[in-house]
């Protein structure tokens, strides 16, 4: 209780309201820019956050990335390009309930099922992050290594794309893991005798070339698209919104589990969740023939996990440092920064902030209502903004975040080397996240090998011994015999066709 | 094999896009690789402020924006970056050869 008056009484703080209604307001902006991601918004607030105290640093990122995900619905309905990838999944849903007359509709089920998956979410994130927390005091190296590991494989099994493109992904990720001296042995490693490789590649820096360089460099490179027609809503965006939620209680409740879920597994984002949950709503629909052309019942599933996985994606990154997605990946790299560091006595050791995190989850997720309304009125204008003139800008974002956080200029070329990467990475459709959760993981992996291995005096059978280590390992390899096997399962099953 | 395997459908694994076919985009490509790279190199000796302003309007005009409409949003792009980051945040952004003019 004491935890909860201290962190009301921050976030109750006129400066700190003002960081969270800018923030929603970025968040709405940028996820109504097709293009401009609410990762990218993340790391180009990396600079932002430096020079704040936690609460109003968590207060943003909270913010902008709930309204994100949420505000990445309007382009959909309006223009039929998803304004982040968690929309996608549903698209093709609100554009044709949009062109049968239904955009208030089809908004207004976005911005209500993201507001309700949302909250259940972190219904979930303030109830079993805790209690999850209890169990993991109790693991030890032993377990972290194959949670580590299980994080990883969950990343190449569900981070979308084909597997061995996630698997050249996570590679890459590990490699860039590797550098530096911030080993067991203290050698400088892939560091070709440069200093600045010593510490190892700047994690945040490396984020905003994946993320902000690498859109900054698809927007110069894009063949211009063909400008579609705005369609413009016009009627009460919250007219007819209960009788959706009373006729789609399963669709909604089925969609913010789903998405919690999805977004606690490691690489696997909003995105995931929401495609999955579309997938499940027309799966167990009485009529899903009518999915595709306009019928709201899959944007009430979809729109509720997406938004649910934001809180849940928190539940691995606060207990175990283990990013449930992008934007996660960033959001530990900010609770370092700030002095908290996640792990299980995150909770104990941090009460306030964790408390202000959740009841900033359930203000945004609140506020998203009035706010997302008020954005939707005005998406025709948001629309029109050029992305050409934001380019710069969001440049010129990057090489602040990069320069600031050692203020050495080499970050600003490490940023640049990731961005290319990203770059070329997302032309040709490898996922980002397993290259990311490389990044982040592949030191607590090698770290928590080498702890074991010392611990079971160089005997592997020392990983197994151990009841939950046992179980997680055996969780791990049950995975890794999976994404062998599938395909080859898959391949002779098609060639079985061929033939006969 | 095994990723023959996994990956049956033979096709490349990295290619360029549409863009690569483009001079123009090519160009827009190298064009924003130089400008980080000025900074990296740039920044402690010319100064923050300075290849901001540049950048920006070299960016802006080379995509399709007129010269003066250029020069005056990177005018104010560079001069709200200042603001904003290096006198409100106190972040320390290189001031370079306006050493003295604005700290």
């Amino acid at each position: 209780m004491e935890s909860f008056i201290a962190a009301a009484a921050i976030l109750t703080d006129p400066w700190v309201l003002a960081v969270i209604l800018g923030s929603c307001a970025l968040g709405l902006f940028v996820g109504s820019m097709p293009g401009l991601t609410a990762a990218m918004a993340i790391a180009l607030l990396v600079p932002v956050t430096l020079y704040m105290e936690p609460i109003p640093a968590l207060a943003m990122v909270v913010s902008v990335s709930c309204m994100a995900i949420f505000a990445g619905d309007i382009p959909s309905a309006l223009l039929r390009i998803p304004g982040t990838l968690a929309s996608a999944a549903y698209t093709d849903e609100a554009y044709a309930m949009s062109q049968k007359g239904e955009a208030e509709l089809a908004l207004g089920a976005s911005v209500v099922f993201s507001g309700i998956g949302g909250i259940i979410g972190t219904l979930v994130l303030v109830f079993a992050a805790p209690e999850l927390a209890r169990i993991a005091i109790k693991f030890s190296s032993f377990e972290y290594f194959w949670l580590v590991c299980l994080g990883l494989s969950c990343a190449v099994m569900v981070g979308g794309g084909a597997v061995v493109k996630s698997l050249i992904a996570l590679m890459l990720g590990l490699i860039a893991g590797m550098v530096g001296m911030d080993n067991p042995a203290a050698f400088p490693r892939f560091a070709f005798g440069n200093v600045n490789l010593n510490a190892g590649i700047e994690l945040i820096a490396a984020m905003v070339g994946l993320f902000a360089v690498s859109e900054t460099l698809r927007m110069v490179t894009s063949v211009d698209a063909q400008k579609r027609p705005i369609l413009k809503p016009k009627g009460r965006i919250l007219a007819g919104q209960w009788r959706l939620t009373k006729r789609y209680p399963l669709q909604w409740l089925s969609g913010s589990g789903i998405g919690v879920v999805i977004g606690a597994l490691p690489g696997a984002g909003a995105d995931i969740a929401a495609w999955v949950s579309y997938a499940v709503a027309k799966r167990f629909s009485r009529t899903p023939e009518l999915f595709g052309k306009g019928h709201p019942e899959g944007l009430v599933s979809a729109g509720a996990a997406n938004n649910a996985a934001v809180s849940g994606t928190w539940i691995p990154a606060l207990i175990f440092g283990i990013p449930g997605d992008a934007i996660t990946a960033i959001v530990i790299g900010i609770l370092y920064l700030k002095g908290l560091n996640p792990g299980p006595l995150i909770f104990v050791q941090q009460p306030v902030e964790m408390m202000s995190l959740f009841i900033m989850f359930f203000a945004a997720n609140i506020l998203m209502i009035p706010l997302g309304v008020l954005a939707i009125k005005l998406s025709v204008h948001i629309l029109r903004v050029p992305r050409l003139v934001l380019m710069p800008i969001i440049l010129i974002f990057c090489i602040v975040g990069a320069y600031s956080i050692t203020n050495n200029p080499f970050s600003i070329l490490v940023m640049l080397c990731f961005g290319v990467v990203g770059f070329v990475m997302m032309e040709n459709d490898f996922p980002v996240a397993p290259a990311i959760l490389g990044i982040v993981l592949g030191p607590m992996l090698e770290q928590n090998f080498f702890n074991s291995m010392i611990k079971a005096d160089g005997n592997f059978l020392g990983f197994l011994t151990r009841p939950v280590s046992l179980w997680l390992g055996l969780l791990t390899m049950a995975i890794w015999g999976w994404m062998i096997i599938a395909p080859l399962l898959r391949s002779r099953r098609r060639a079985k066709r061929q033939n006969g | 094999m095994l990723v023959r395997k996994v990956e049956p459908t033979g096709a490349a694994l990295i290619a360029l896009g549409g863009w690569g076919r483009s001079p123009s985009h090519v160009a827009n490509f190298f064009l924003t690789i130089a400008c980080i790279v000025a900074f990296a190199f740039g920044i402690r000796q010319v100064g923050f402020a300075v290849l901001t302003f540049a950048t920006v309007a070299i960016l802006q005009w080379r995509l399709g924006q007129p010269l003066w409409r250029s020069l005056l949003y990177a005018a104010l792009v560079a001069i709200l970056f200042q603001i904003v980051f290096a006198t409100l945040m106190r972040v320390p952004l290189p001031p370079g050869i306006l050493q003295g003019l604005i700290y």
